[in-house]
């Protein structure tokens, strides 16, 4: 059963240019200029109850202001999109109710008071029975271990120890889609591994559908069994993980360290030069032609340490970007030839 | 030259921020309001000595005057200490109630001119301008300017109580409403209560605002004019001290407790 | 309700916050020994050269001069920390938090803050205003009604007023500046409107109506309303409130077509 279908979706947001100088800004009273930005352009994705998906995309590419329109928090320009059956913007309180949207960088903790009254509050906002709240926040508080941090005010809380009650404070309604955007934002290691472990164990005991955006790979790797890249406002790639893997995984990285610095130039003969550090060199290598690499590396270079791996994944996303930037790039110039790959 | 280059930045972030600083003018229009309640006054009762075009040379200066020396050093040593920036300024070598003290005085500049003209109209085109005596131009600068460093330091002094309680604020708020009740916002202090007069001659507050006032308005002898002279720059000799001990306290207390 | 519900749990656990701290409580306290200071030195200022300001003895004038004081403190104890807290929500977009929600936004930033110990300056605003009603011999049963009906009236007005800017937070950054040109106008009615000049006293009286917020209820508590001053007090009061409801809702309609 699909939770979240969205068909068609576009956002574009006005944007008023101010002038400099006192008459510019009388010049724009009169008649204001404003141009237009596309955020989200026909987009199209459906979301599977119990399904996790990733939303990668880099800044600015239209993932908050999709995840915002999909919570009924800011209107589509165009395009039918539904959750659960609602449709989000129009903000029905059954609708409301279903949902929850964890941001990272905005916190509904009132920061001056214990996280617990927060808590209280939101029983009450969602109308949650004091026995179905007991059972809920037992259950949230086994995972996340909040009881002790919850009596003290939120300002004396570390960052991770707030999103911790933050994540509380979302699901204790209960929600049956969440919505997080960077939900692992400025933590630390442990905290991140915390988080992350949680939203699995919770999603999958629960069977709720996540939607998640994060800019942390590891996040994506750890909860996704699927991923959708927005880029430029347009989706370039919705599949598994596993397919995205693979896209790279006909190629690796051969690392050399040589024992005198030697021009990038000069090993790039032998496939593709990925970063180049002084003595430290990568080359990106079809997986057939490794072999033979290696053994031509080593005969010709003055090689100290040499070792083969996979690409990282942020590498294949980084291509899906940069090739739709590129596909964007020459639509409007029309000229294909100004781009070599 | 190291001030002159502080002085310089100083005055282009005021600058930068001139849309707020003309909102906090905007705000201190009191002597504005007491200017129009007092001239209503005197035109249906007679004051000894006062009447509407007196009350409004007088309350214009205020306006004037109180924008000059009007400080929001506390504030920002304040907000500095409780931040933490204070720390980068303790790397500098640089006095630092001298760094706020350049600060208020580009304030004081880029909000004086709007005002400036404002009441200089005033004294143009009414009958207020018979009670300007420009002859007394000189000492009424050099009035206010002390009047300025009074200020300032009261407030920087306010500011430090930071490094001690998180609720320093609570001193400059006595500070403000000292100032407003004794500085002569309200009214001319020589319509206050004689007791009270003699009380305050005693205090800091008429010579910030008042003080200068009666300078440039011609109201004071020869021999009262040094004698006020002089007690503001013993005001600001001793304030200084003040400061400068307290500040080394807080520092110390600082570096202490982190 | 679950709105009020949830503005119920909200204030008791406020209330409880604001009974551990303690520090608050004498800065409120050296505030309003201030407050106490500033009535004397004014009235002491004003009539010791005058027998009346605006028409207005000095027992009147002292009743006016605690409405002041109340609303002042009232502006300070509950409007304040709201509209900071709602300005600054919707400027950081925090608000987000909250229109996700299935609530009444408005209710619940309206009431969600409170500075319990400004309750000092309430009370001194207070005991001015009976006691000198009491002093005038007015102080009946009729007058303390009408008193009260004006001063929630006036509550409400004055809070209406300040929410409205506060939403202006949708269009613009600068609410704070609005709020504190607003608080120095306050300050106007300090002296009854009769004292200024024709043009402030319409301004005091429709686009910043401290008129209705301080000198109709000063008088209802030394029993010279009229029916006219309770119609225009209402009429007041319904206006804002509908402006400042008219407001948000612009405003979050705004913000939800254009994610601000």
């Amino acid at each position: 059963m699909d939770y979240i279908s969205v068909k068609n979706l576009s956002k574009t947001y006005l944007i008023k240019e101010r002038s400099e100088g006192p008459l510019g800004w009388l010049t724009s009273l009169v008649s204001p200029k404003s141009s237009e930005k596309t955020a989200v352009d026909d987009i199209s994705f459906t979301v599977k109850q119990g399904e996790v998906v990733g939303f990668l995309g880099p800044n600015g590419a239209g993932k908050t202001t999709t995840l915002k329109i999909l919570s009924g928090l800011l209107y589509p320009t165009a395009g039918q999109i539904s959750v659960l059956g609602y449709q989000p913007q129009l903000r029905s309180k059954e609708f409301l109710k279903s949902i929850s949207l964890i941001m990272g960088q905005r916190q509904q903790l009132i920061w001056d008071l214990p996280a617990m009254e927060t808590f209280r509050l939101n029983q009450k906002i969602f109308e949650i029975s004091d026995e179905q709240f007991k059972q809920t926040y037992g259950y949230l508080d086994e995972l996340l271990k909040v009881s002790k941090l919850a009596k003290a005010p939120v300002r004396t809380l570390s960052l991770g120890e707030k999103m911790k009650c933050e994540l509380v404070a979302s699901l204790l309604h209960d929600p049956k889609v969440l919505f997080l955007d960077e939900p692992t934002i400025g933590l630390d290691v442990g905290v991140q591994r915390i988080v992350r472990s949680f939203i699995r164990d919770y999603g999958r005991e629960r069977n709720v559908s996540v939607l998640l955006t994060s800019h942390y790979m590891q996040d994506i790797e750890a909860l996704c069994e699927r991923v959708v890249v927005v880029s430029d406002g347009k989706i370039s790639f919705d599949d598994t993980l596993e397919s995205l893997r693979k896209r790279m995984s006909d190629h690796r990285i051969i690392t050399v360290e040589l024992s005198e610095s030697v021009m990038a130039s000069a090993l790039g003969r032998y496939g593709l030069v990925r970063s180049a550090d002084g003595f430290v060199h990568e080359l990106l290598v079809p997986a057939a032609e490794v072999v033979g690499v290696c053994s031509q590396v080593l005969a010709e270079q003055p090689v100290i340490d040499i070792s083969i791996g996979d690409p990282p994944i942020e590498e294949a996303l980084l291509k899906l970007f940069m090739a739709s930037q590129a596909d964007a790039g020459q639509k409007v110039k029309g000229a294909p030839g100004e781009y070599v790959a | 030259m190291k001030v002159a280059g502080v002085a310089r930045t100083a005055i282009r972030r005021k600058v930068a921020h001139r849309a707020e600083l003309f909102v906090l003018v905007l705000a201190s229009l009191v002597p504005l309001f007491m200017m129009v309640i007092w001239m209503g006054i005197a035109k249906d009762a007679a004051l000894e000595g006062f009447t509407p075009a007196r009350f409004a040379a007088y309350f214009a200066l205020v306006f004037l005057v109180g924008e000059i020396v009007s400080s929001t050093a506390a504030e920002e040593v304040e907000s500095d200490i409780h931040s933490g920036d204070i720390g980068s300024f303790l790397l500098k070598p640089f006095n630092i109630a001298f760094y706020y003290f350049l600060g208020e005085m580009a304030s004081a500049m880029v909000r004086v001119i709007p005002i400036f003209f404002l009441v200089a109209g005033v004294f143009l085109f009414s009958e207020a301008g018979k009670y300007l005596h420009l002859s007394y131009l000189m000492p009424a600068l050099l009035g206010v300017i002390l009047g300025f460093a009074i200020n300032y330091l009261l407030y920087f002094i306010g500011g430090l109580a930071a490094f001690w309680s998180d609720q320093a604020s609570a001193f400059d708020l006595v500070l403000t409403y000292m100032l407003t009740l004794f500085g002569g916002v309200l009214a001319p202090l020589t319509l206050y209560p004689g007791w009270m007069q003699s009380v305050l001659e005693w205090s800091p507050f008429p010579y910030i605002i008042n003080f200068p006032i009666r300078i440039i308005m011609g109201e004071l002898t020869n021999e009262q004019l040094v004698n006020g002279l002089l007690f503001q720059v013993v005001l600001v000799a001793a304030l200084s001290l003040l400061a400068n001990f307290i500040w080394a306290k807080g520092v110390k207390r600082y570096s202490v407790f982190g | 309700m679950k709105t009020l519900s949830a503005v119920k749990a909200l204030l008791t656990a406020r209330l409880q916050a604001n009974m551990k701290d303690r520090v608050p409580v004498f800065v409120s306290l050296l505030n309003t020994a201030l407050l106490g200071l500033s009535v004397y030195v004014v009235i002491e200022i004003f009539f010791g050269n005058v027998e009346t300001i605006g028409g207005w003895n000095k027992q009147q004038s002292i009743v006016l001069y605690g409405a002041f004081i109340l609303i002042r403190s009232f502006v300070q104890m509950v409007v304040l920390p709201n509209c900071e807290a709602a300005s600054k929500l919707i400027i950081s977009k925090s608000i987000d938090t909250y229109l996700s929600k299935p609530v009444d936004v408005q209710t619940i930033l309206a009431f969600g803050q409170l500075r319990l110990w400004h309750i000092f300056g309430v009370l001194l605003g207070l005991g001015l205003m009976l006691g000198g009603s009491h002093a005038q011999g007015q102080l009946t049963l009729q007058t303390l009604g009408a008193f009260l009906v004006f001063m929630v009236l006036a509550c409400a007005l004055v809070y209406s007023v300040w929410f409205s800017i506060a939403s202006l937070a949708f269009w613009t950054k600068k609410t704070g500046n609005i709020s504190h040109l607003l608080f120095m106008f306050l300050t106007t009615g300090r002296f009854p409107s009769g004292a200024y000049p024709e043009w402030i006293q319409v301004v005091i009286m429709t686009v910043v109506p401290v008129f209705f917020i301080m000198e109709v209820p000063a008088q209802s508590a030394m029993g010279m309303t009229t029916g006219r001053s309770l119609a225009g007090a209402v009429l007041a009061t319904l206006a804002f409130l509908l402006l400042s409801r008219l407001l948000w809702h612009w405003g979050v309609k705004k913000y939800l077509r254009e994610g601000a």
